[in-house]
């Protein structure tokens, strides 16, 4: 059976009808999806904490490097406890100051001896002479040409030379050694104020 | 005109690509901020308090003597005379503790080698250098018999050589010897009839080190 060829207007008539079908279909789609059933659940809470890195010196005895009249070989000690009161590890480096650069400061020899405890002996009698090891011998005669120099390690950021490393509230106990070498030879008098900057970074993420 | 005429398409074609590439580099740019990591390390710096270091020095200075620069100026003395005595103080004007010592030089060993000497520390209060305040004085001179000098020098209190040697003199900061210098022309020196007049121009040296 032969179908008469639609005309023009039956086209676009049908057309339109397809798209108002379609239109609907749509609608009801998005009817059917606003009735689907949800549910939500939520992890128990978990606490995001920080952790810091905080250096404190627990000596006040510092000042036993202080001198009024050195005079040529006279050597000062003073034990230093260096903490970590930060929760993470962290390493850190010691830099010799000064607040006026002569002829003294120049010469002044320093070292740092690592020892057991406070109470334990800081004298003449450690190992002054041996060779630095970064484990007991930490810094041996260093001498600072301007205002500042290294101690041991270093400020720069991430692992230097010398660094030490101290574990979350761990502590260290460092012999400090001042010197002024019996070569000093000049016969007049002069001053400078002596500190020792500990820099201490994270070691975490930071090699 | 016909909006969709060639021309047209272009141009949208054109403002389309721009804006794609403009928006590729957006992404492309936060992509970067967001791969390039941090290198801000948490830190802490903590410093001991400074106290000052002071060099100290020594300087020893001479007063009391017979006059300006001298210890006992010029003297006559005969063999068998009474002894002569002579003051000195020596202070260390410093800030440091020294040692010190003496030696006796003369441009002669003909009567400088027949005179005797002895140095005794007075009281410090003790202005008069005398028979009586140098017997209450403590000894300091080595060991006599000790000749005035000699012209290769003679050491009358401990030793000039480097370091704290025996009979060194020690003076802190501020601190004086008050000496007291007694001098003897003993008989029997066999000095003879050729030391008639002979002098003995003698130079006292102290040498001082920080202790």
């Amino acid at each position: 059976m032969a179908f008469p060829r639609p005309s023009g207007r039956q086209l676009r008539l049908g057309a339109a009808s397809a798209a108002l079908v379609s239109l609907s279909a749509v609608s009801i789609v998005n009817l059917a999806s606003s009735a689907l059933l949800t549910d939500t659940k939520t992890a128990g809470p978990a606490a995001v904490t920080t952790g810091n890195v905080t250096l404190t010196l627990g000596s006040t005895t510092f000042a036993n490097l202080a001198a009024t009249a050195s005079a040529p070989g006279d050597a000062k000690f003073t034990v230093l406890t260096v903490a970590s009161g930060g929760s993470l590890q962290m390493r850190f480096s010691a830099t010799l100051m000064w607040s006026t650069s002569n002829t003294l400061t120049q010469a002044m020899q320093f070292g740092v001896i690592k020892v057991a405890s406070a109470g334990a002996a800081c004298d003449g009698s450690l190992a002054w002479t041996s060779a630095v090891d970064g484990t007991t011998l930490l810094a041996k005669d260093v001498t600072a040409p301007g205002t500042s120099t290294p101690l041991f390690g270093s400020p720069a950021a991430g692992a230097q030379t010398g660094d030490r490393t101290l574990a979350a509230s761990g502590v260290e106990y460092l012999c400090v050694r001042s010197l002024e070498p019996i070569s000093y030879a000049t016969n007049t008098v002069v001053s400078s104020n002596v500190s020792i900057a500990f820099d201490a970074e994270q070691t975490a993420n930071n090699a | 005109m016909n909006p969709h005429t060639p021309t047209r398409h272009r141009a949208a074609r054109v403002r389309l690509a721009t804006v794609l590439t403009a928006a590729l580099l957006v992404a492309a740019a936060e992509s970067d901020v967001a791969s390039t990591p941090s290198l801000a390390v948490l830190q802490d710096t903590v410093a001991t308090s400074s106290h000052a270091v002071t060099s100290g020095n020594i300087d020893l200075t001479l007063a009391n003597g017979a006059a300006s620069g001298q210890w006992t100026g010029a003297f006559s003395i005969v063999p068998g005379a009474a002894s002569q005595y002579y003051r000195l103080t020596v202070t260390n004007t410093g800030s440091a503790t020294l040692v010190y010592s003496l030696t006796s030089t003369s441009t002669t060993n003909v009567l400088a080698s027949a005179l005797i000497v002895a140095i005794a520390r007075l009281a410090p209060a003790t202005a008069t250098c005398s028979a009586a305040s140098y017997a209450a004085g403590t000894d300091v001179s080595n060991a006599a018999p000790l000749p005035f000098a000699s012209t290769s020098g003679v050491a009358v209190i401990g030793n000039p050589t480097a370091g704290t040697q025996a009979g060194d003199r020690t003076l802190e900061a501020s601190a004086s010897d008050n000496l007291c210098l007694k001098v003897d022309f003993p008989t029997g020196t066999a000095l003879g009839y050729a030391g008639r007049g002979s002098t003995a121009a003698t130079t006292f040296t102290f040498f001082a080190e920080s202790a």
